[in-house]
């Protein structure tokens, strides 16, 4: 089980959750796995099947695309945190 | 700049900024450099209020503001740089009048319009630094291209209901915005702060920390954010970094700066079409002549409460966009959302204050399996329908 952080726009699809504990054995199964827990949830994170490009996700603090992108192996107990880009000001 | 070429303070400087000379990582030297340094503020709304303020009360010599609007009530709720008694001025007026309060020596060079791909490169070339506080998309992206394409170093801020985000991007010594987000959201999927709203005191944490980066860049104190996020979490409150990596396959960046070229950045919806507009007179004379228009006011409740044309239908853009992401999106039946209250078969005028958020709206609507031509955006907004009846 991996730990998964949404930012506020994203909780109310996880019950208002900040985090939410999701199986996956890399950071895509993890994504879909969550994914599929929340309807709505799949179009804010991917584009026929690509990450989309204002959502950012990180493992333990690091940019996926530092270690394996999407592809990047996941244990129990990893930090993943998933970012959209905001504008505001 | 070599240490002889620094300013001198003058006595009341010394006596200012004695705070930060008792300080022994900074001292008399970096003070020196603030007051040789400038800095370009893009936005003086709520990130831009409090960096405006503490920059000047930090002893920063030049600093230019770039923001076309005027105070309205609206603003008081997070911009402390303005208050009751600049209603109705220009923001950077407003703000420069606190900003020489804090400190009459410093200069502040007034901007009064929007940054453009024609006036971005000979704004921000004046300046050291550039702290981006604006609060839409595709100014940011701008900001980005342009300081990257002149090797400046961009303090970047932005911040939506409880979240802030921080980072330098200097594209010369590691990532640029785009490397980390090299596209906007659609329109549908990226409120702003108007519309999804934003805690007041959460544009002060995070333009105070906007600030705190912009003096060491200029002080050359401490190690800048420069390849790292912060991302304040107001409700859990916690500061997480995470570390960014420079694609080198970025749109902006991965190439020689001088070839960057300015573009302007469109919101798109998931699917670009536009309806047509009309102006407040024309609605008007439709109106008399007995047409059956429904009359769309996608703003939000307390702007209704503040007026409305008579007989239009409520329902605020972040209601329509969460109905059309769920039509898109989730397989929802039109009818089963809030969609089903706006007919297919009529003529819809839709408006919002300005006409911005409407136009929005009308894209989402067309997405989601509007006629287009039956879709009509009214002309700078109820502002321009108040105007026409008073
Ligand atoms: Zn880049």
């Amino acid at each position: 089980m991996a730990t998964v952080y949404l930012p506020s726009s994203l909780r109310r699809y996880v019950d208002q959750r900040s985090t939410i504990a999701v199986p996956g054995e890399t950071v895509s199964a993890v994504l879909t796995n969550l994914a599929a827990t929340a309807q709505g949830l799949h179009c804010h994170l991917f584009a026929a099947d690509k990450l989309r490009s204002f959502v950012f996700v990180s493992k333990n603090g690091q940019d996926i695309r530092l270690l394996n992108g999407l592809e990047t192996p996941v244990e129990s107990g990893d930090q993943i945190r998933i970012l959209s880009s905001i504008a505001g000001g | 700049m070599a240490v002889q070429d620094l300013p001198e303070l003058s006595p009341s400087e010394m006596r200012r900024f004695g705070r930060h000379l008792v300080l022994p990582e900074f001292g008399l030297e970096r003070q020196r450099r603030l007051k040789a340094g400038s800095v370009l503020l893009v936005g003086a709304g709520g990130l831009g209020s409090p960096t405006a303020l503490y920059l000047a009360a930090a002893g920063v010599g030049r600093i230019g503001l770039v923001d076309p609007d005027v105070v309205e009530e609206t603003n008081l709720q997070r911009q402390i740089a303005h208050g009751h008694s600049t209603l109705g001025r220009q923001k950077t007026e407003s703000a420069a009048q606190r900003m020489r309060d804090l400190n009459p020596d410093v200069v502040v060079e007034r901007h009064d319009v929007f940054l453009t791909v024609e006036n971005a490169l000979e704004i921000i070339a004046g300046y050291d630094v550039v702290v981006d506080g604006t609060d839409n998309f595709p100014t940011r992206y701008l900001v980005n291209d342009a300081c990257a394409k002149l090797g400046k170093p961009n303090v970047f801020g932005g911040v939506l209901r409880f979240d802030g985000q921080v980072s330098v991007f200097d594209a010369s010594r590691g990532p640029c915005y785009r490397c980390v987000f090299p596209e906007p959201p659609p329109s549908e999927l990226a409120p702003n702060c108007a519309e999804a709203g934003v805690l007041g005191v959460l544009p002060g944490v995070i333009g105070a920390l906007q600030a705190t980066e912009a003096i060491k860049l200029l002080s050359g104190l401490g190690e800048p954010l420069i390849g790292r996020l912060l991302v304040y979490d107001g409700l859990d409150l916690s500061f997480q970094t995470v570390d960014l990596m420079k694609a080198s396959g970025c749109p902006c960046c991965s190439g020689r700066p001088e070839d960057i070229v300015l573009r302007e950045t469109r919101m798109v919806c998931s699917a670009p079409t536009v309806g047509g507009s009309l102006s407040a007179d024309e609605l008007q004379t439709r109106l008399d002549a007995g047409e059956p228009i429904l009359l769309l006011d996608v703003r939000n409740p307390p702007e209704w409460a503040g007026g409305t044309i008579p007989g239009a239908l409520q329902l605020s853009k972040p209601d329509i966009d969460q109905a059309v992401q769920a039509v898109l999106h989730e397989g929802a039946a039109r009818e089963g959302t809030s969609l089903a209250a706006i007919p297919r078969d009529r003529d819809v005028v839709v408006y919002c204050q300005s006409g911005m958020r409407s136009s929005a709206v009308i894209r989402e609507l067309v997405a989601a399996g509007y006629e287009a031509s039956r879709l009509l955006n009214l002309d700078r907004g109820f502002s321009a329908w108040v105007g026409r009846n008073t």
